[in-house]
Order: structure tokens, then C-alpha cells, then sequence
């Protein structure tokens, strides 16, 4: 019997951690932290829980949501709807301030883009050198074709006459007129390479072309008549030219002579 | 014995409920959090996104604004000092080298006037007026055409040119006018200045022109 016992007991013993439980979940409702975390976003704002309403008797149903919301919490139960991501809230204000300010930013990019490529572009036509292209399409070969025009003459005239060269360009004008050229070449090079309104560049490369196209015919023709004068026999081989022949004995002779020989018109 | 038994068997009873953890699940929690944290990333992402946009069109407008402002500066420095082309040129050499030049004249000509005193009234007049004008032009070449990081005074490089070149014809002119000036100077005598004083050159112009007119209309075999 004793042994009977003891093995009920033992069997016992050995069933029980069959229901022992190393772990349990539980799912609970905490309602009252549900409607803060309701008012905490978006969801809701007036999920008061436990609740503070009253009956129909006006009494509370249930008197601890009753104290602590309408005597404890009561501007807070009491206040306004200060949920930050409701509808129409602060973040979507804010949001919606941020999409005008995004708007009024493009505008701004449209705005100084097209102001940067005016901008550009009236530095680019500012700038001289490669990008001076009325100079590239027109003035360089006509400043370059008056220049070797001119230097042709020269060059013609140092050749054949040497000497009449030398001293042409020792005379006051010869050096007057290379001065000159020097002056308006270094102008024209100049002007090229300013940052200037094209405008205003061009009409400078006209002023010059109008001072510059008269000048060297001008120079032109001073070479041309040191030429012809080089060109012309030496003195002694010059005939000598018949005189008239005015007696000079007397003035008495001679005034007779000038009236017999006067042509009355 | 049967008391024993008996506590024991009570005791297995009460382990039944025995637990050595307990997990309280909420479970509208998990929900209420993760619709709250959706939502919040959501408007945060738009937020984001939207502030990205503002950052990139405000990195635009700044390079756009840099690019403006170094165009500005350009023009701006281009109107207030003078071009470095324009500093070494041609016009400003020769100008530098007549100025002396036209110095030496007047001084060389009230050299001469000293010796022949008649030419003092001349010299006083042409003399100090070349000089006071070759001064005012060196002074506003200087101050206006050579300007420098002068605010007040905005010049278009082509017109500092003309400018220039309007200095440098005035400056040929001068220095032309004062090399006469000295050449005249030493050819003029003391009779020059009587004939000047005493007009009777107007009757020798006169008979000059008759003879001249009669030698025009003879006729020569």
C-alpha cells in the first residue's frame, strides 16, 4: 500500500510541469492609450478614455475618466484639436507653405536662368578676340587690305628708289604718316581685344575705316609723287628751256617789249 | 499519510497556474503606431522631397546668380577702369614722347625771344597758352580717360579710345604749333616786326600782283 503511494505521488510529481507554462501572452485593450496615440498623429482627437460623459442623469458613468479628464486634464479634454498631422494641421500648412515656396523657387530658377543667358550672351558679344565676329567677317580683311595696299607702295618704292625712300621716310610727313599708321593699327588691335558693347566696337572699327581710307590714299600718293620724282632725268641732263626773250636793257625796253607782246582779251 | 497526499495534490493544482513570464499584448498598439509612423513618413517623405526640390532650384538660382554677378562685375570693372590694352598703347606712347617735346620747344622759343625781345608779347601769349593746354590734357588724361577703380566715373572702353584719340590729334596739333613757333621765332627779324607794325607789305603785295597779272597775259614767241 505504502509503495502504491508513493507511486501516485511520484507520477504525480512527474505530470505536473506538464502544465506549467514557461511563458503566456496575453492581448489586452488599453483604450486609454489607443485614443492618445489617436490624438498624438491623425486618427482621432476625441477618443476620451476611460470616458468622461455623464448619463442620462448627468452623473458620470465612469468617475475616474470623468476626474481626470473634465478636473484634472480640463483644458487639455477642453481645448482645441492640436493634433500636428490632421487634416488642414500645422504640418500640412507648413507643407503647403513649402509647396508655394517650391513654386516661387522654380519661378526664381526660370527667372535668373533666363537672366544668366542674357546675360551670357551679352558677354559674349562683349568680349573681343575670337568671338569679336563682325572684326572675323569684315573689318580684318579690310583694315588688312588698306594696310597692304599701302605697304605695297612702300615696299615699291624701297625697291626701285631706295634713296628717294630713305628720304621720304626722313621727311616730317614720311614719318608723320608711319607714325600714323602705327597709332591706328595698335587702335584697331586694341579695340579688338576690349570688353565692349559689339555696338559700340563697330562703330569705333568705322570711325577708324573713315579715318583710315582717306589717309592712305593720302600716304599713297605722297609715295606715288616721291616715285615720279625719283622717276624724273637727272638735272644736268634737263634741257635747258627757252627763255623768252625780254630785253632786260631797260624798263623802257622792256615794258615795250611785255605791251608788243601783250594779248588783249 | 492521506494528509500528505492530500497537500500534495493541492499543491500540483496551484502549479497548474505557475508561469515564469507573462506577456501583456496590446493589441491595437502595434496598429496604432504603425499607422501613425506610415502616415508621419509619408507626409516626412513629401516634406523631404519637397525640400530637396527647394534645395536643388536654390543651388540653380545660385549658380545662375554667380554666373550674373561675375558678368556684372565684368561689365562694371570694364566701365570704371581703363583696359590694359588701352594703358600700353600707341597713342599714350606718343603722346609721352611729344609732351617733352613741346616743352623743349617753348623753352627753346623764349630763348630765342629773349634775344630778340619784340617776340616776348608772342611768346607770353602762344607760349604759356600751349603750356597751359598741355597741361589740362595731361590732367585729363590722367584723371578721366586713365582712370581707375573710379565708381563715380563710368567709361566705355571705346570711348576712352576716342578719347584717347582726340587727346593724341590735340597733341600732334601742339607739338606741331610749337615746332613753328621756334622755326618762326628764328626767322623772324626786327624788320618782320616793323613790316607787321607799318602795313606799306600791302602795296608791294599790290604791285606784285599787277606784274605777275601783266606777265600771266604776255604773250611769248
Amino acid at each position: 500500500m505504502r509503495k502504491m503511494n508513493f507511486f501516485l505521488i511520484m507520477i504525480t510529481f512527474l505530470l505536473l510541469p506538464n502544465f506549467l507554462l514557461a511563458q503566456t501572452v496575453t492581448p489586452v485593450q488599453d483604450k486609454a492609450n489607443n485614443g492618445q496615440l489617436k490624438r498624438m498623429v491623425f486618427n482621432q482627437w476625441d477618443d476620451w478614455q476611460p470616458t468622461p460623459n455623464t448619463n442620462w442623469l448627468g452623473l458620470p458613468k465612469n468617475p475616474i475618466g470623468w476626474f481626470y479628464w473634465r478636473v484634472l486634464h480640463h483644458a487639455y479634454w477642453n481645448g482645441k484639436d492640436k493634433r500636428p498631422w490632421k487634416t488642414g494641421g500645422q504640418f500640412q500648412q507648413n507643407y503647403l507653405s513649402l509647396l508655394v515656396q517650391k513654386n516661387f523657387d522654380r519661378k526664381m530658377v526660370d527667372t535668373t536662368n533666363k537672366m544668366m543667358e542674357t546675360n551670357l550672351a551679352t558677354a559674349l558679344s562683349m568680349t573681343g578676340g575670337i568671338a569679336d565676329l563682325p572684326y572675323q567677317l569684315y573689318f580684318e580683311n579690310k583694315f588688312a587690305g588698306l594696310y597692304q595696299d599701302v605697304t605695297n607702295y612702300y615696299e615699291a618704292l624701297q625697291t626701285k628708289y631706295p634713296a628717294s625712300f630713305n628720304l621720304m621716310m626722313n621727311s616730317s610727313n614720311g614719318k608723320r604718316y608711319i607714325e600714323f599708321l602705327d597709332v591706328e593699327k595698335n587702335r584697331i588691335e586694341t579695340i579688338h581685344e576690349l570688353f565692349v558693347d559689339r555696338g559700340s566696337r563697330m562703330v569705333s572699327y568705322f570711325k577708324i575705316l573713315g579715318e583710315l581710307q582717306p589717309a592712305c590714299e593720302e600716304i599713297k600718293n605722297y609715295i606715288r609723287s616721291y616715285m615720279l620724282l625719283a622717276a624724273l632725268p637727272a638735272p644736268q641732263k634737263i634741257q635747258q628751256p627757252s627763255k623768252p626773250k625780254i630785253s632786260d636793257s631797260t624798263d623802257t625796253e622792256i615794258v615795250r617789249d611785255l605791251l608788243k607782246n601783250w594779248k588783249s582779251n | 499519510m492521506r494528509k500528505a497526499f492530500f497537500i500534495i495534490i493541492v499543491l500540483a493544482v496551484l502549479f497548474i497556474k505557475a508561469k515564469s513570464q507573462g506577456i501583456v499584448y496590446h493589441q491595437d498598439l502595434m496598429q496604432r503606431v504603425a499607422e501613425n509612423t506610415a502616415d508621419k513618413q509619408s507626409w516626412l517623405l513629401l516634406y523631404n522631397n519637397s525640400l530637396d526640390t527647394i534645395q536643388s532650384h536654390r543651388k540653380k538660382v545660385l549658380t545662375n546668380w554667380s554666373t550674373i554677378e561675375a558678368v556684372q562685375q565684368k561689365i562694371y570693372k570694364s566701365l570704371t577702369n581703363v583696359d590694359d590694352g588701352i594703358k600700353q598703347s600707341r597713342q599714350l606712347y606718343y603722346i609721352a614722347l611729344k609732351v617733352p617735346k613741346i616743352f623743349e620747344n617753348i623753352l627753346e622759343a623764349s630763348k630765342i625771344a629773349i634775344g630778340k625781345p619784340y617776340l616776348v608779347v608772342y611768346w607770353n601769349g602762344t607760349g604759356q597758352l600751349l603750356i597751359d593746354k598741355i597741361l589740362s590734357l595731361q590732367n585729363f588724361v590722367s584723371d578721366f580717360i586713365m582712370s581707375h577703380d573710379n565708381d563715380s566715373l563710368l567709361i566705355d572702353q571705346t570711348t576712352r579710345d576716342q578719347l584717347l584719340w582726340t587727346v593724341y590729334n590735340q597733341v600732334n596739333t601742339i607739338y606741331n604749333i610749337s615746332n613753328n613757333m621756334v622755326y618762326q621765332f628764328r626767322q623772324y627779324s626786327l624788320q618782320m616786326a616793323i613790316n607787321k607794325v607799318v602795313p606799306y607789305q600791302w602795296y608791294i603785295n599790290l604791285d606784285k600782283g599787277i606784274t605777275q597779272q601783266i606777265l600771266n597775259n604776255a604773250k611769248f614767241r
